[in-house]
């Protein structure tokens, strides 16, 4: 069976009408219909501002980065700002959108061969790098070359891993050959492409639908709309990336109007979602990112805990993650299920998160040989106290936060938890030395539903299958979903995997956290997905920014 | 003589500077923590495989001995060249470049802010040490001292550019445009979060030194001579003041190219310090190097500087033959 995909010119749907852009009759006819809403609103509500943005010149949009880009260098950006401007200023060849469906860029189609072994893209005719050359077929190959080199980032390597050879048969075509058929293939693909007429990488050369204009490092990035971009140019004239590192200076920024966007921790959404004037001015939405928390059991047999399972389950009952959510950061999370996000297709929603209940976690750990023999409120088995290790990073405050719950919770049922928070590079160390019985981490997911490397046991020693899970099963619907193309036949495996993950509990799985971002209501088009705000197709491309006129005020 | 000293000093400069940049090698090498971890993200998606893990330590040069690998360092260091840094694969001395001169910028308008200020103010406050007034300045003084920086900083932040307006809220410059007006606008808040601290510091030594001598007994022989006030204050107050606060002055030098973390975050400035913080996590080797290159030459430069400042205070210390009366 062959399946081919064929796209509109533009992407797969077509843009909404959003206001006038284009020809001087429609402007006028905007204008007056604005000014009319503005007046009517003004009239019938007690001068609420209008919801949409007033007409006016297109503005370049303000938006925060978290941090400086460590490099401009599309191959060697491995950190997610530096990617989110390799993406910006790059085009692949396919991309994910807001529902994580893949979408046509570069690549016109692609199709399949029956055994699945062979992927040919077709290439849209007419797009063009930034310095006016035509994107070509080799162009693509050398992108899969440079990925591939032995000092390409590892992980960007790592998907490459099952493509046997990358051809260009003709200016417009590319195939792949694979070694065994890849369900999860085309995902590679969404890295965005490097031009093979010129070897320095920096000042980035891209055929994305912004143009690099400058990085002022630990400043800003400046991007600038692309007028020659093959989908039209995107809305805003120009993205003005702020590198804001201090959470508190990006909420003054938003509300000194400096920036447009900017996201909202527990603390600051809590003292803001009552507040009418703020209200008024910013939208706040409300996303899922692909990313789920959790703490793995090292359950290979080298601590004398995690291997019975009954110990695991009750490591997950005793703790109320619920009640950290509704503690800590009410309406920012929801109890994970499994490593299996809900925003992927093959969440299985006929899984429940197990419940809080100490007693019952009380009750499987006396089954599993536990007692508090001495009373001193530690349980012990056969003489020695359940008292652990719990390894986590310093990354983020959070950590020590979910940490010290867990600390307490675990506390009450009798187990002894002694934090350990070690910095970034140490806690990588330990990791790969395997010294660790409980660690915390956090696991920004793919769109495809593949986790060999979370679950495979080949991934148990030296991989990030950190709980050390060994279930022949497991491996077996793993492999047999990586190489099936039928949607229906992989959702059911990994149904599968979901029940048998939720049944062993490897990992207490923590929460999907829920992300708030304020919006200025100048600003409009901005969505927001699984995959964030800038993370994929068309992200800023729709964003516009126009003044409010003094009547909004 | 004085070419023979001059060249004394330079080699001791020389070693210092040498002892400081094995020390550092080592010590960095010794610390605990995979110097390859800024090559795993912290979305966990992988770790490195032992191939790839030996590929990359044999491309940084890691595979080699530690006393080998700091010879090669310092031969190419004192060639001129950095390296590249492991985390971003960038030149180190091109990055360090982006960011020193916002460094410097920041820190030398804070260093002026500091003598500038600092040193007037204690001077006046020792003259008038008996008045109530001074009494009140230097308990200010005291509690400005006292205060927390990172509460000062986000005080002024939220007073001045968010509520009145009237700086900008952070950043070196805008996105647009920006002449020196507008540079020095967005230097002023930083510069003086910076500045304050030692301001009151350097303020209530000034003071205390500068009243010392403006109280003693050749001060009051002075005075009884009939020397006008201002100049007993001039040459009895002031001027032994000077020879140690040329000290401490030289050793505020190191701080003008090192950056303030605190600062740089809460107003966006893109300084040295948050750099070598990610450089230090990430074991980011080329770059500490280098960083710390850069700071113990500023320490050697300032204490020699401070030598040359307090030597021409007071030409006793310079302790050279031409130098004594």
């Amino acid at each position: 069976m062959i399946r081919v995909r064929l796209g509109t010119q533009f992407g797969t749907r077509p843009r909404p009408f959003r206001g006038p852009q284009r020809t001087g009759a429609v402007r006028k006819v905007a204008l007056a219909a604005a000014t009319a809403a503005v007046l009517l609103s003004l009239g019938g509500c007690g001068g609420r501002p209008p919801a949409g943005p007033v007409d006016g010149p297109a503005l370049p949009v303000r938006f925060p980065l978290p941090a400086d880009p460590a490099t401009l260098d599309a191959v060697r950006a491995v950190d997610t700002t530096s990617f989110a401007i390799a993406r910006l200023v790059g085009d692949s060849l396919v991309a994910y959108d807001a529902q994580l469906e893949l979408v046509p860029r570069v690549a016109r189609a692609w199709s399949w061969s029956d055994d699945h072994r062979v992927l040919t893209f077709s290439l849209r005719p007419g797009v063009r790098w930034h310095d006016g050359r035509a994107v070509s077929a080799a162009d693509v190959v050398h992108t899969w070359r440079l990925l591939t080199a032995p000092d390409a980032p590892p992980d960007k390597a790592v998907a490459f891993n099952l493509v046997e050879t990358v051809e260009a048969p003709a200016p417009d075509v590319v195939v792949v050959r694979y070694r065994t058929p890849f369900a999860p293939a085309l995902g590679a693909w969404t890295h965005p492409l490097l031009p093979a007429h010129r070897a320095e990488r920096e000042p980035p050369l891209g055929c994305g639908p912004w143009l690099f204009v400058r990085w002022d490092p630990g400043e800003r990035v400046v991007l600038r709309a692309n007028p020659d971009y093959f989908g039209g140019a995107p809305r805003a004239p120009e993205l003005q990336l702020e590198v804001l590192r201090d959470y508190s200076t990006r909420f003054a920024a938003l509300e000194a109007g400096r920036i447009d966007a900017a996201p909202l921790l527990p603390d600051t959404w809590r003292a803001v979602k009552d507040d009418p004037a703020f209200q008024a001015r910013f939208e706040v939405r409300e996303f899922r990112q692909l990313y789920f928390q959790y703490v793995a059991w090292r359950m290979d047999g080298s601590n004398p805990w995690f291997a019975d399972a009954r110990v695991r389950r009750a490591m997950t009952l005793a703790i109320d993650r619920a009640g950290y959510l509704e503690k800590v950061a009410p309406g920012f999370g929801r109890p994970a299920v499994t490593s299996i996000h809900p925003d992927q297709a093959c969440f299985d929603p006929a899984l429940a998160p197990l419940p809080y209940d100490p007693e019952r976690a009380a009750s499987l750990l006396a089954e599993a040989g536990f007692g508090d023999g001495d009373g001193d409120g530690v349980l012990e088995r056969g003489g020695r106290p359940f008292a652990f290790r719990l390894t986590i990073s310093q990354t983020s405050r959070e950590n020590e936060r979910i940490a010290a719950f867990i600390q307490d919770q675990l506390r009450q049922v009798g187990v002894a938890v002694e934090i350990e928070p070690l910095e970034w590079a140490v806690f990588q160390e330990r990791l790969r030395g395997g010294e660790y019985v409980a660690v915390m981490l956090g696991r920004g997911l793919d769109p495809d539903p593949d986790q060999s490397d979370l679950w495979h046991s080949s991934q148990a020693t030296g991989g990030v299958n950190y709980a050390g899970l060994r279930d022949a099963e497991i491996d077996g619907w793993l492999e047999a979903a990586r190489g099936t193309f039928d949607p229906d036949e992989r959702a059911r495996l990994y149904r599968l995997l979901q029940a048998r993950l939720h049944e062993l509990q490897p990992d207490t799985f923590f929460f999907y956290p829920v992300s708030r971002l304020a919006v200025s209501r100048q600003l409009s088009g901005l969505a927001t997905s699984p995959l964030g705000v800038l993370g994929f197709w068309p992200g800023p491309f729709d964003w516009e920014r126009r003044a409010a006129t003094t009547a909004a005020r | 003589m004085t070419f023979r000293r001059a060249a004394l000093q330079g080699a001791a400069a020389a070693v210092t500077l040498l002892v400081a940049a094995f020390l550092t090698y080592a010590a960095l090498a010794a610390l605990p923590g995979d110097p390859l971890a800024a090559f795993v993200p912290e979305e966990q998606r992988l770790t490195l495989d032992p191939e790839r893990r030996a590929a990359l330590e044999h491309e940084l040069g890691l595979d080699r001995p530690l006393p080998l690998r700091f010879a090669r360092w310092l031969g190419a260091a004192v060639a001129g060249d950095l390296g590249t840094s492991f985390r971003t694969r960038r030149p180190v001395a091109r990055e360090i470049a982006e960011r020193l001169g916002p460094t410097l910028e920041l820190n030398a308008t804070a260093l002026a802010l500091i003598a500038g200020v600092g040193l007037p103010l204690g001077w006046w406050a020792a003259r008038r040490s008996a008045a109530r007034g001074a009494r009140w300045g230097s308990a200010a003084l005291l509690a400005l001292y006292a205060l927390p920086t990172l509460w000062v900083a986000l005080l002024l932040q939220y007073l001045l550019a968010v509520r009145l307006g009237l700086l900008p809220l952070y950043g070196r410059s805008d996105p647009v445009g920006g002449g020196l007006g507008s540079r020095l606008a967005h230097l002023a808040l930083p510069a003086v979060t910076l500045a304050l601290h030692q301001v009151a510091f350097v303020a209530l030594f000034a003071r205390d030194t500068a009243r010392a001598g403006f109280l003693s007994r050749h001060a009051q022989r002075a005075r009884s001579a009939g020397l006008p006030e201002a100049r007993v204050f001039a040459r009895h107050g002031v001027r032994p003041s000077l020879v140690p606060l040329a000290a401490l002055l030289g050793l505020m030098v190191p701080g003008l190219a090192s950056g303030s973390v605190l600062i740089e975050s809460v107003f966006a400035w893109p300084g040295l310090g948050t750099y070598f913080v990610q450089a230090v996590l990430a074991r980011d080797l080329p770059v500490v190097m280098a960083l710390s290159l850069l700071a113990s030459g500023l320490t050697v430069a300032g204490s020699l500087l401070a030598d040359a400042l307090a030597g021409a205070a007071d030409p006793r210390v310079a302790g050279t033959a031409e130098g004594r009366r």
